[in-house]
C-alpha cells in the first residue's frame, strides 16, 4: 500500500515548495496532483537554488516552419555534389564556418552553439513538428506537453501578470501542421495563439464599460472572492480567484503586442518584415516576464526552387536573429534568455530535378544562443556530403532535454499523471552536457 | 509514518473474509448505510465535522447535481420557507423527475467515459436515462455495440471511436467499466501492483483484438490472437485472462477454409453496406460474461459506485478512480462493498444510487471550515467539498441566473417555467463550449476570466439590459437600491445577502452611478461581479 501511495504526489500547482499539503498528500490525496517538485528535493539546498535561478530564465523559439535547409544555413558543404550554389564564410569563431547567406550571424557565433547532428527520424510535417516540440511521441493514453508548455509550467510566476506561453504563427501556410499542446498539463499552460490577428482575444476592455466601473467591479468581485475563499481554501477554488486576478495584468500586457512605441532604430534592426516585428514582440514579452514565446516563420518547405526560397528566407533569418541577440544583449538579457532556431526537420542532401530539397530528418541542424549554452561551440558533425551524422547524433528527446537544462530546468524531474510518474523527457534520455554552460 | 501504520492496520482488519459477513443489513436505506459507515470512522477518530448545510445551500447543491443548474429565485425562496418535514426528500423526488435530469446526467456520464474529448455518447446516455436503463445493460450495450431495442447506432461509437488504436481501446474499456488502468502493465509488469502482469494487459486486449471496423460497422473475426514480448525478451502467447485472474478457455479457431469464407462474407457485407455476420464465438461476449460475474472481484459495480460517489461528494472512496486494485485500499472499504452489493442487488439502478447518496447527511455537510482545529483530511468526508462546476453546469447556471426572474415566478404556470428552463439548457450549449472542461487537476483558466470580462458576446448574452429577458432589465426597474441588491443576490447566489454585504453592495451601486460615464448602468456591474464570483463558479 505504501508503495503505491509513495508514487503519487498531490501538491498543488500553486504552492510548490514547502506546502504542508504535501505531507498530507502522502496518504490523503485528492485527485492525484501533478506537482513536479519532489518534497525531499525541494527542501534541499541545491535544488532550491536551481529553482530560484531558473525563475528568471526565458526562452524564445524561432520556429522555421516547413523545415529549413541545414546546407544553406548552419552546415554548408560547398563544392560537394550536395552543396548547392552558395558558399561558406568564416565566423568570429576560428574554424567554424556557416553559409554565406548569414553574414551577420557569422559575426555573432560567440553567442551561439550549433548542433549539426540532429537525427530525429521523422520527416513528416505534422508528426515531425510534434516530435520536435515534445521530444517524444504521444502514447495512446497520454498526451505529452510541448517543451514550451513545460518551460511555462516551470518558469511562470504564480500570479504572473503576463501570458505563460505565446505562439505567433501568422502565415497561413503550414499553420495547420503545427499542433501545439499543453498535453497533460493544466490549461493554464496552453499556448496563447496569435494567428488570425496580431492581438490576443478578449484583452481589450469593452467600450460601453467605463474604466472606473471596470476597476470597481473587479475590486468588488475580488472582495467577494476573498470572503468565499477564506473558509474554503483549496487549490482549485484559489485558481478561480487567481485567474481573475491575472485579467488586469494581462489586459495591460496588450501593449506587449504593440511595437509602435519602440524606438525607430530598434525597429530598423529587426527589419520591416512580419517575422522581424514578431521577434521584436517576443523580446518585449520576455522582457515583461513571459517565459516562452514561439515565433514561427513560414514556409521553408522548398521541394522546388530550394535556392530561391533560401535566398529570400535565410538573409531575413540572419537579420532578425542577429537583431534579437544584439537587442537582448544590450538589455543585459542574453544571459537569461535562450534563443533557439529549430524546424520540424532539415532538407535532403540530394537536389531534386526541380532544384528543390525534400524532407530530411537523418542529419540536420539547430542552434541555441544565449542562456545556458556554450557560445561558439559546435556539437556533432555530418559526413562530407551531409548525408549521415558522423559524430554525436542527437535525437529529439536529447534536444528537448538540452533546451530544458539550458533554461535552468532539471530535465530529470517528474510530473505525475494520476499515480504514474511521468518524467519531463523519456527515461534514460540525457541532455547534451557538452553544450551546456 | 503514523498514516502508514494506520493503513497497515486497515489492511489487516479488512481482509475480505473478515468483514464480508459483517456488512449492514441489505434492507438498510442507502443514505443510512452511508452515514453509518462514514460517521463510525469519524467517531472512532474523534474528528470534528462541518455543520449540515442550510436550506439555501442544500437546494443549490442538490439542484446543481441532479439537473445541472442553480435553482431559480422562486425555487430557492419557497424551499427555504417551506416547513414540510419531508421537504428534502420531496425536493430530490421533484428533481429526479424533472426533464432536465436526463440531459444533465447524459452530460455527466458522457464526461465520465469520454473525458473532455470532442466525440460523445450524449444521445446514447439521454436514452439510457429516459428509459431508466441499468448500468449492467449500459456495459453490455457498449461492449456489444448494440442495444436490445436496436434503435440507434450510438452505442457502437464507444468501441468504434477507439478501434484505430487497440491499446487505447483496451485501456479505455478497462478504466471506464472496471476502474483499472492497466496501461502500466503494457510494457512491463505493473510497477506498483504486484498482482498485475503483462499477462493481464494482453489478456484484456485479447478480448478486444478481433474487433475491427468493417466498412463503418463493428465486426469481429472468429480467429486471431496476440503475442507479446516480456521485458526479458521472451515471446509469449496472450491468454484470455480477465482482471479477476479467471482464464477463459480459448474457443477452437476455425480452419483456413472457414476463415477464407468468413473473410468473403465480411467483404460482401462491406460492399452491400450491411452489418457483418457475427463471429462463431464472440470474445467480446466472453468479456461481458466475465465483467458481469462479480463473484471474484466486483469491479463493474465498485467502479461505478466509486465514480458516482466521486462526482457527488467530490472525492472517491478509492483514489485515483482508475486504481481500483487490491493494493489501493479504499478509505471506507465496508461502505464501498455495501454500496456495490446494494447496486448489484437492485439491478444496477443508477437513479436509486444517485438518490441514496444525495439524501445522506454525508452529502449535505457544509464545505466551510471555521473551526480552530486543522481541517480533517478529505478522505474522512467530515467536511463538504468545493467542486468546480462542469462547463455545462456553469453555462446553464449563468443562463438561469441572468434571466429575468419573472419568467420563473409563482404566477407563471409550472409547465411554462419548465419549458423556459429547457430552452435555456439547450441554448447554453454554445456558451459551454467557450469554457474548458474540468478534468483531473483542473485549474480555472485565465481564458475563461478574460472571456467573461471582455467578450462582447458574453456581455450581451449575460449582462446587458437590452430586452425583457435579462435580469439587468428587471433590476433597473426596481425602485430602491436595497431591493435591487436583495433581488440580485437571491437570484444569482441563491441566498439572502448578509447585512454587511448589503451595505457594501449598495454603496458599490452609488459609486458606479457617480461616474455617470457612458454605457452600462450600475446594476450591470453588480451582476457581473456576482456572476463571475468564486461563489457562483463552484458547487460548494
Amino acid at each position: 500500500m505504501s508503495k503505491s501511495h509513495n508514487t503519487q504526489s498531490c501538491g498543488s500547482f500553486d504552492h510548490e515548495i514547502g506546502r504542508r499539503a504535501f505531507l498530507g498528500g502522502l496518504t490523503a490525496c485528492g485527485v492525484a496532483g501533478l506537482s513536479g517538485v519532489n518534497p525531499v528535493h525541494a527542501l534541499s539546498e541545491p535544488e532550491f537554488t536551481k529553482v530560484l535561478k531558473a525563475k528568471d530564465r526565458r526562452v524564445i523559439l524561432l520556429w522555421l516552419a516547413g523545415g529549413a535547409s541545414q546546407f544553406e544555413t548552419f552546415d554548408p558543404k560547398p563544392g560537394r555534389p550536395t552543396g548547392g550554389p552558395f558558399g561558406e564564410i568564416p565566423t568570429n569563431i576560428t574554424g567554424v564556418k556557416i553559409s554565406e547567406l548569414m553574414p551577420k550571424m557569422a559575426k555573432r557565433m560567440d553567442t551561439t552553439c550549433l548542433i549539426r547532428s540532429l537525427s530525429t527520424g521523422n520527416a513528416d510535417h505534422v508528426s515531425g513538428s510534434q516530435l520536435m516540440m515534445r521530444g517524444r511521441r504521444d502514447e495512446p493514453n497520454l498526451a505529452y506537453p510541448d517543451f514550451g508548455a513545460m518551460v511555462a509550467r516551470e518558469l511562470a510566476q504564480k500570479e504572473s501578470q503576463v501570458p505563460d506561453y505565446v505562439s505567433l504563427f501568422s502565415a497561413t501556410e503550414g499553420r495547420r501542421f503545427s499542433r501545439l499542446s499543453q498535453g497533460f498539463l493544466p490549461g493554464r499552460y496552453a499556448p496563447m495563439r496569435l494567428e488570425e490577428s496580431m492581438k490576443p482575444p478578449n484583452l481589450e476592455k469593452l467600450d460601453k464599460i467605463s474604466q472606473g466601473d471596470h476597476e470597481r467591479r473587479s475590486q468588488l468581485q475580488s472582495l467577494l472572492n476573498q470572503r468565499f475563499l477564506s473558509s474554503r481554501k483549496t487549490s482549485v477554488a484559489e485558481s478561480h480567484a487567481a485567474a481573475f486576478a491575472r485579467v488586469n495584468g494581462l489586459m495591460s500586457s496588450q501593449k506587449l503586442f504593440d511595437i509602435s512605441d519602440e524606438p525607430q532604430y530598434i525597429k530598423d534592426m529587426y527589419g520591416p518584415t512580419l517575422f522581424g516585428q514578431q521577434a521584436l514582440m517576443a523580446r518585449r514579452m520576455v522582457e515583461a516576464g513571459v517565459p516562452f514565446v514561439r515565433v514561427a516563420r513560414a514556409w521553408w518547405d522548398s521541394h522546388a526552387q530550394n535556392f530561391e526560397t533560401h535566398l529570400e528566407l535565410v538573409p531575413e533569418l540572419d537579420r532578425v536573429m542577429s537583431a534579437l541577440l544584439d537587442d537582448l544583449k544590450a538589455r543585459g538579457m542574453l544571459d537569461n534568455t535562450l534563443v533557439i532556431t529549430l524546424g520540424e526537420f532539415g532538407r535532403t542532401p540530394r537536389i531534386n530535378p526541380g532544384m528543390g530539397r525534400d524532407h530530411f530528418a537523418r542529419a540536420w541542424s539547430a542552434s541555441l544562443s544565449g542562456a545556458g549554452v556554450v557560445g561558439g561551440s559546435v556539437y556533432g558533425e555530418t559526413d562530407e556530403n551531409g548525408e549521415h551524422v558522423k559524430k554525436n547524433p542527437v535525437n529529439a528527446g536529447q534536444f528537448v532535454a538540452t533546451v530544458l537544462e539550458a533554461a535552468g530546468i532539471d530535465s530529470s524531474k517528474e510530473y505525475h499523471v494520476g499515480a504514474r510518474p511521468v518524467p519531463l523527457v523519456d527515461p534514460g534520455i540525457e541532455p547534451v552536457r557538452d553544450v551546456l554552460s | 509514518m503514523i498514516r502508514i501504520t494506520v493503513g497497515l492496520i486497515v489492511l489487516v482488519i479488512t481482509s475480505p473474509s473478515l468483514w464480508a459477513k459483517d456488512l449492514l443489513d441489505p434492507s438498510t436505506p442507502i443514505e443510512e448505510a452511508i452515514d453509518h459507515y462514514i460517521d463510525a470512522r469519524i467517531q472512532a477518530k474523534k474528528i470534528t465535522t462541518a455543520e449540515q448545510l442550510n436550506d439555501f445551500t442544500l437546494i443549490r447543491r442538490t439542484t446543481l447535481d441532479l439537473v445541472g443548474r442553480i435553482p431559480t429565485l422562486q425555487e430557492s425562496k419557497s424551499y427555504s420557507i417551506s416547513e414540510s418535514k419531508a421537504k428534502r426528500a420531496e425536493l430530490v423526488e421533484r428533481l429526479l423527475k424533472s426533464p432536465e435530469y436526463i440531459p444533465h446526467q447524459a452530460n455527466e456520464f458522457n464526461r465520465m467515459l469520454y473525458g473532455s474529448t470532442q466525440s460523445d455518447l450524449r444521445n446514447y446516455f439521454k436514452r439510457v436515462f429516459e428509459t431508466e436503463r441499468s448500468w449492467d445493460d449500459v456495459f453490455k450495450e457498449l461492449i456489444r455495440g448494440k442495444s436490445e431495442d436496436d434503435k440507434t447506432p450510438d452505442e457502437e461509437r464507444f468501441l468504434k471511436d477507439r478501434l484505430r488504436d487497440q491499446d487505447r481501446l483496451t485501456n479505455d474499456v478497462s478504466v471506464a467499466f472496471f476502474g483499472i488502468n492497466i496501461s502500466c502493465a503494457q510494457c512491463h509488469d505493473h510497477p506498483t501492483v504486484p498482482v498485475w502482469k503483462q499477462d493481464h494487459y494482453f489478456g484484456m486486449k485479447s478480448f478486444l483484438s478481433r474487433t475491427f471496423d468493417n466498412g463503418g460497422y463493428l465486426a469481429e473475426r472468429s480467429h486471431g490472437s496476440i503475442k507479446f514480448k516480456t521485458t526479458e525478451g521472451q515471446e509469449k502467447q496472450a491468454k484470455l485472462l480477465f482482471l479477476t485472474n479467471v482464464e477463459v478457455p480459448k474457443p477452437k479457431e476455425p480452419d483456413g477454409k472457414q476463415r477464407a469464407e468468413e473473410k468473403k462474407l465480411f467483404e460482401k457485407s462491406k460492399k452491400e453496406k450491411k452489418a457483418p455476420p457475427p463471429p462463431q464465438v464472440s470474445l467480446r461476449e466472453k468479456l461481458i460474461e466475465q465483467g458481469l460475474d462479480e463473484s471474484k472481484g466486483a469491479y463493474l459495480s465498485k467502479s461505478l459506485v466509486n465514480r458516482v460517489w466521486h462526482r457527488l461528494i467530490g472525492r472517491g472512496l478509492v483514489e485515483p478512480l482508475d486504481q481500483l486494485h487490491e493494493a489501493n485500499i479504499p478509505s471506507h472499504p465496508e461502505l464501498l462493498d455495501w454500496l456495490a452489493r446494494d447496486f448489484r442487488n437492485n439491478g444496477y439502478n443508477l437513479k436509486r444510487l444517485i438518490k441514496g447518496i444525495v439524501l445522506s447527511k454525508t452529502y449535505s455537510r457544509s464545505s466551510e471550515w471555521n473551526h480552530k482545529t486543522e481541517k480533517p483530511d478529505a478522505d474522512n468526508f467530515a467536511v463538504g467539498s468545493t467542486r468546480p462546476l462542469s462547463r455545462e453546469q456553469y453555462a446553464y447556471s449563468l443562463k438561469v441566473a441572468s434571466t429575468n426572474p419573472k419568467f420563473f415566478a409563482e404566477d407563471i404556470p409550472a409547465d411554462q417555467r419548465q419549458n423556459k428552463l429547457l430552452q435555456l439548457q439547450n441554448t447554453s450549449k454554445q456558451l459551454a463550449s467557450s469554457f474548458t472542461a474540468p478534468g483531473d487537476n483542473f485549474q480555472v483558466n485565465v481564458d475563461e476570466a478574460l472571456y467573461l470580462s471582455n467578450n462582447n458576446k458574453a456581455h450581451i448574452e449575460l449582462i446587458a439590459s437590452h430586452n425583457k429577458e435579462r435580469l439587468s432589465t428587471h433590476l433597473k426597474d426596481l425602485d430602491s437600491p436595497d431591493k435591487l441588491v436583495e433581488t440580485a443576490v437571491w437570484t444569482i447566489l441563491n441566498r439572502p445577502p448578509t447585512q454587511e454585504e448589503k451595505s457594501i453592495l449598495v454603496s458599490f451601486l452609488a459609486d458606479c452611478s457617480e461616474t455617470k460615464e457612458k454605457g452600462s448602468p450600475p446594476c450591470e456591474q453588480l451582476i457581473w461581479a456576482l456572476l463571475t464570483s468564486s461563489e457562483f463558479r463552484f458547487n460548494y
